[in-house]
């Protein structure tokens, strides 16, 4: 008889738990639902501030893979039009953003606090707006490369030296697909495309997110890779033999309310607190150690981070490079048979 | 008529809890079918995958069979309790841990020491060579030895082994085999932390770059057929396995074969791989965590992700086993109801194959079903989606090992009951369950641990804000941040060895006559 309700007792728990967690956001008005592919480390702080701030807001996140980067949540979002689920999307870089916005699933909202960001990180009209950058680097293992070897540019990676040396994150995803809808766009469809059809062709490893690539060169496994700044000041932290150089990309985060999410106003004051210069400033600080974006907070991220002026930025426009995703994308599909 | 009512509905809930995903999977391929071209699913991640899989099965086979000849064939109590303990101690070690030990020490070594597939599959094998043991030991077991007492009269130990033995032991060794090989082939973790393209990985991929569960399964056919044509030799093996195991009566203590050195000998392999398996990561994951001082404060960062994969993977094992329960015993006891014990040996089979998917395409499969407007979409948003994945796709381990268990119980009890009327429900639960408990206990031990590592479905599936422990562990290997990450596997570890302990006292504990 005891085992018996022991027995009883389990299935009811069974039950309990399976209703627990307090997880659906239906409706529930002191909640936020924030979809995020920042790394969840950087994220939680700031989440936490947020919460801490408002008394009582819970914010409900969803973070993704380093696998599936940005883009599985951009996809979501699209899929979700119908029932939005999420409130606020805050991306780790922007053209997924802009592909959003052209696909009409955020709201136009200019957030009070973000008056200071300079308009060139904000969307025109209104749909979303940047703050905190990183920038993508060149990265190789001083160990295993003589300074008089060290690459400067995309290029120089396909001297005999980098055979199979070399590693990229997956360039359907995250940053890495930035990058590339970047030189897409800023030296053509076809010089793009040969250099990454010749970098695959010389053995590169195309592996899942930059953190992964920063290990690899790290630990010598490879000689070089691309990653993010945010990437290499971790491992510069660890004291790993790496050096870099800039390839040109300054990558802002970007905060946006999603159309039709289920807590609006909530949602208002999450994207109010990540465009405000208290976001800047946690995300100045280790491990993110973000640049700000803000002229008034130019230099504040923590060393070896610089000042978004400092780095040497290619010259095209954003909605160039928007124009330029699908098409490398389409590329990188058939290169990598995906 | 009410009696064929009551086993209906007694198999109606692991009935329901198969639909849900296949009927979703269903769905999403005939919607792939309209929506136009299928999302691809690499040639080269089938390549992986069966590498990954042929790899481990073969740590497996080695670890595990020599691990089960000991266990059954010598008199030497301390083997066979070592041999005993070895089997269980890899549950100390979820499989992404040792992966993680396992890039770490390469990493060391300034590269990974073989192909990121064969690492892959050997991080999976150290993980996964109990199931061959303990299948192989339950082919051994059920023979007296009388073959081998025979043998040994005119051949000496190493031949007889080689000869007798081990083809004695070979259908519950392959069974094993076969089933380390899919479940290794269908998994998301390991080969993503390593950098192995896998299946399971393209799946993720796919889905997320378009969100489109139709199109992706669709893509993904393929490779189910491939993995339906490895369960279906797997029941086959199983099934053979299961003659094997039919009350052979007679003596079942073990032969005399193995006492002594041959017995240290044998047993080497798989101390050795045993050790690898929870010695490795232990190591490797004391010396990243930093000093101990620092570790309760990167423990208590996910203590609220700990807890939720707790209660969730033991709401998923505790309805996985009440589900399997009644089923596994008609399945177990065909006398008892004949049409009943043939419609739970195909909700074995269906469940099997579902356990040999990836838990990205299971995962597709409850999105499919539930993801829609109305009761279902509620039901979708919560953490409930995320369990009844997880209840579906280890529903197959209580299923399986309650009815091995149910057939061995003694015929007397139920026959008695039989005779005083007592209907299917009275007979499970005053006759079976109280012999079953102990099992039971194992079962529901299995199917947490299970539960809690699967990663594939819960990225897929967990709700905004109900993020579990392996998601954040998995996650925090990935971008590096090591010291929490190894504090939190340090943590995981000493979760599972405590499971484990318990699970082994469960199992040491007479049961009730």
């Amino acid at each position: 008889v005891t085992r018996g309700k022991g027995f009883l007792l389990a299935i009811v728990l069974v039950h309990a738990c399976a209703g627990c967690g307090g997880g659906a956001p239906g409706g529930a008005p002191r909640e936020v639902v924030l979809y995020t592919s920042v790394d969840e480390e950087v994220a939680r702080p700031l989440i936490a501030r947020f919460e801490a701030r408002t008394a009582g807001v819970r914010v409900l996140p969803v973070f993704d893979v380093e696998a599936t980067k940005t883009t599985g949540l951009v996809s979501r979002i699209l899929a979700e039009r119908a029932a939005p689920r999420a409130d606020v999307f805050w991306s780790s870089e922007s053209l997924r953003t802009e592909q959003l916005k052209r696909e009409g699933a955020l709201a136009a909202y200019r957030p009070e606090p973000a008056r200071d960001i300079p308009d060139e990180w904000k969307d025109p009209e209104g749909f979303y707006v940047g703050f905190a950058a990183r920038a993508r680097v060149l990265a190789w293992n001083t160990r295993r490369l003589p300074p008089g070897e060290a690459p400067r540019r995309l290029e120089d990676l396909l001297a005999p030296r980098f055979r199979g040396e070399v590693a990229i994150a997956n360039p359907l995803f995250g940053t890495t697909g930035a990058e590339a809808a970047a030189l897409f766009a800023a030296r053509g469809d076809g010089p793009a495309r040969e250099l990454y059809e010749r970098l695959l062709a010389s053995g590169a490893r195309v592996v899942d997110g930059n953190s992964v690539v920063r290990d690899l060169v790290a630990s010598g496994a490879v000689i070089a890779g691309t990653m993010d700044t945010d990437d290499v000041f971790t491992a510069l932290d660890d004291g790993k033999p790496l050096a870099f150089c800039y390839t040109g990309l300054v990558i802002p985060n970007t905060v946006a309310l999603v159309r039709g999410g289920p807590h609006g106003e909530a949602g208002r004051a999450l994207v109010d607190f990540l465009a405000s210069e208290e976001a800047e400033r946690l995300l100045a600080g280790p491990p993110a150690r973000q640049m700000p974006l803000r002229t008034a907070l130019a230099g504040a991220a923590k060393p070896p981070a610089c000042a978004v002026g400092d780095v040497p930025r290619l010259a095209v426009a954003p909605s160039a490079c928007f124009d330029a995703l699908a098409r490398s994308q389409e590329f990188f599909r058939g290169a990598l048979g995906r | 008529v009410r009696r064929a009512a009551g086993t209906i509905a007694a198999l109606a809930p692991a009935g329901l809890l198969l639909a849900v995903p296949l009927a979703g999977l269903g769905l999403a391929v005939g919607t792939g079918a309209r929506a136009g071209a299928p999302m691809a699913t690499g040639g080269r991640a089938l390549a992986s995958s069966a590498a990954i899989g042929a790899c481990a099965a073969a740590v497996a086979l080695l670890a595990g069979t020599s691990a089960a000849v000991v266990a059954t064939r010598t008199r030497a109590r301390r083997f066979r309790r070592l041999a005993a303990a070895l089997a269980g101690a890899p549950l100390l070690a979820p499989p992404y841990l040792v992966a993680y030990a396992l890039t770490d020490a390469g990493a060391l070594a300034g590269r990974l020491p073989l192909p990121p597939p064969l690492l892959a599959g050997v991080a999976l094998g150290l993980s996964l060579w109990p199931v061959v043991a303990l299948l192989a030991a339950a082919s051994l077991g059920a023979r007296s030895g009388s073959l081998e007492e025979a043998a040994l009269t005119f051949a000496p130990p190493a031949r007889v082994l080689l000869h007798v033995t081990l083809p004695l032991a070979a259908p519950g060794a392959l069974a094993g085999a076969a089933a380390v090989f899919a479940i290794a082939a269908a998994d998301y973790g390991v080969p993503a932390l390593l950098q192995a393209r896998s299946l399971a990985g393209d799946l993720l991929e796919g889905y997320a770059t378009g969100f489109d569960a139709g199109r992706t399964a669709l893509g993904a056919l393929p490779a189910i057929a491939l993995l339906l044509v490895v369960g279906l030799g797997l029941a086959r093996l199983l099934a053979r396995l299961r003659l094997a195991q039919a009350p052979a009566g007679g003596d079942r203590l073990p032969a005399p074969l193995l006492d002594g050195p041959l017995a240290a000998i044998i047993l080497a392999p798989g101390l050795a791989l045993a050790l690898a398996a929870v010695a490795l990561p232990a190591a490797v994951l004391a010396a990243r965590a930093g000093p101990p001082g620092a570790w309760p404060a990167a423990i208590a960062l996910a203590a609220p992700e700990a807890g939720r994969s707790a209660a969730l993977a033991a709401a998923a094992a505790a309805v996985a086993s009440a589900a399997a329960l009644v089923p596994s015993y008609l399945a177990g006891r065909p006398a008892l109801a004949p049409r009943g014990a043939r419609v739970a040996a195909a909700i074995e089979k269906i469940a099997l194959a579902l356990f040999l998917l990836p838990g990205s395409l299971v995962a597709l499969g409850v999105i499919a079903a539930l993801d829609r407007p109305g009761a279902l979409g509620a039901l979708y948003a919560t953490p409930a989606a995320l369990g009844l994945g997880l209840a579906a796709r280890t529903l197959f381990i209580p299923l399986g090992a309650l009815r091995a268990a149910s057939a061995a119980l003694p015929a007397g009890p139920e026959e008695v009951a039989l005779a005083a009327g007592l209907p299917l429900r009275s007979i499970v639960l005053r006759v079976a369950l109280p012999a079953l408990a102990r099992p039971l206990a194992a079962v529901l031990a299995v199917a947490f641990a299970a539960s809690f590592s699967e990663l594939a479905l819960a990225v897929l599936l967990a709700p905004p804000g109900f993020q579990t422990l392996t998601p954040r562990l998995f996650n925090l290997m990935h971008y590096g941040r090591d010291r929490a990450a190894c504090a939190l596997g340090l943590a995981a570890l000493a979760c599972a060895g405590g499971l484990a302990a318990l699970a082994a006292g469960a199992l040491g504990r007479r049961t009730r006559p």
